[in-house]
């Protein structure tokens, strides 16, 4: 009988997957258990959805499973992540606020059909105590998600309809006009304050830098050095 | 309080396999319920056992290629939400004869 399953396809499974779906399914079974007796559990899970477990005790299962999570949710699968094995709070009210269930969604913005549909829409402001820039190409009518990409710019992405509605510039005068200087010159058009945790959209920039005697007597001495120069 | 039906899959790891499973609740009370462990095979899942309570009481189905019992056994006499989560247990200890044993049944 075993030689016969040798010839069959989907037959072979190794001993690495196998452990882990016997693993998968103790995690849904202990899943089940506590949910059947807290219903709230399952309240959390949308219907139709396809429930991936996050063990807080085997690392490298959680990996696996939120890789496949991912693979899931970009195959356009509704993926919601249970974390499974988290301590409760001592603290009886802080427990209904406990996280465990995550649903896992794919973003996919895509870049407008037009930008700066009305006159007056391109937005620009400047926060000059955290050097950062924000550009808005729709008048900052929609609320904004920030996905950092890389390199200080992040994407500002309206949550609603995912298309992209303008960009972040963090470290823009100390590293982004040091790369690329004809960026400066857009700090004609910007409004100088400080930005929103709004218009941050969730993004965390670094903390201002504090303004020491050292970095000041540099760029005095800096500028000192220039201006002959430029007077010349 | 009015029931509540809910359902979900559990994606478990090999090669696309899952484990639906569907319930209606009143309250904490189960009141019908199916676990049912699939297999991804030839591009699609294929339902290899059931666990439900179809016909008034718990039992447990062996399928075919095409889905249909081939076999079946009841479940001992304990409440539903018991018999769900020993259904899961089972499908967790049996899943690859199960499996194996299916691909036994290919057409």
């Amino acid at each position: 009988m075993m030689d016969e399953l040798t010839d069959l396809p989907d037959a072979a499974i190794d001993r690495v997957t196998a452990e882990q779906t016997t693993k998968n399914l103790a995690l849904l079974e202990r899943f089940m258990n506590e949910a059947l007796a807290d219903p709230v559990l399952l309240d959390r899970i949308p219907n139709g959805a396809t429930i991936i477990f996050l063990p807080v005790d085997d690392p490298e299962l959680a990996r696996q499973n939120f890789s496949r999570a991912l693979a899931r949710a970009q195959a356009g699968k509704q993926v919601v992540l249970q974390v499974v094995g988290l301590p409760r709070p001592d603290a009886p009210a802080w427990q209904p606020s406990q996280i465990g269930t995550l649903a896992l969604e794919m973003l996919t913005p895509r870049w407008p059909a037009q930008l700066v549909p009305e006159p007056g829409d391109l937005t620009i402001i400047y926060d000059r105590e955290r050097d950062i820039l924000l550009v808005d190409y729709f008048g900052l009518r929609q609320t904004a998600l920030a996905i950092p990409l890389s390199g200080g710019v992040a994407l500002r992405i309206d949550r609603q309809d995912p298309e992209v509605v303008g960009h972040i510039l963090v470290g823009f005068l100390s590293d982004l006009v040091e790369r690329a200087p004809h960026l400066a010159s857009v700090l004609r058009r910007a409004e100088f304050r400080a930005l929103t945790d709004e218009e941050l959209g969730g993004l965390i920039p670094p903390p201002a830098p504090q303004a020491t005697t050292a970095n000041e007597r540099q760029a005095a001495e800096a500028l000192a050095n220039e201006l002959p120069r430029l007077i010349a | 309080m009015p029931q509540v039906r809910q359902e979900f899959e559990s994606d478990i790891g090999t090669k696309g396999d899952i484990v639906r499973v569907a319930l209606v609740r009143d309250g904490k009370r189960v009141v019908a319920f199916v676990v049912q462990y699939e297999a991804w095979l030839d591009e699609t899942h294929r339902p290899v056992v059931r666990f439900d309570t179809a016909h008034g009481f718990a039992h447990r189905d062996i399928l075919d290629w095409q889905g249909q019992t081939i076999r079946w056994e009841r479940m001992p006499d304990v409440n539903y939400a018991t018999a769900l989560t020993r259904a899961i247990a089972d499908i967790k200890e049996e899943w690859e004869r199960y499996r194996t044993d299916f691909l036994r049944r290919r057409p």
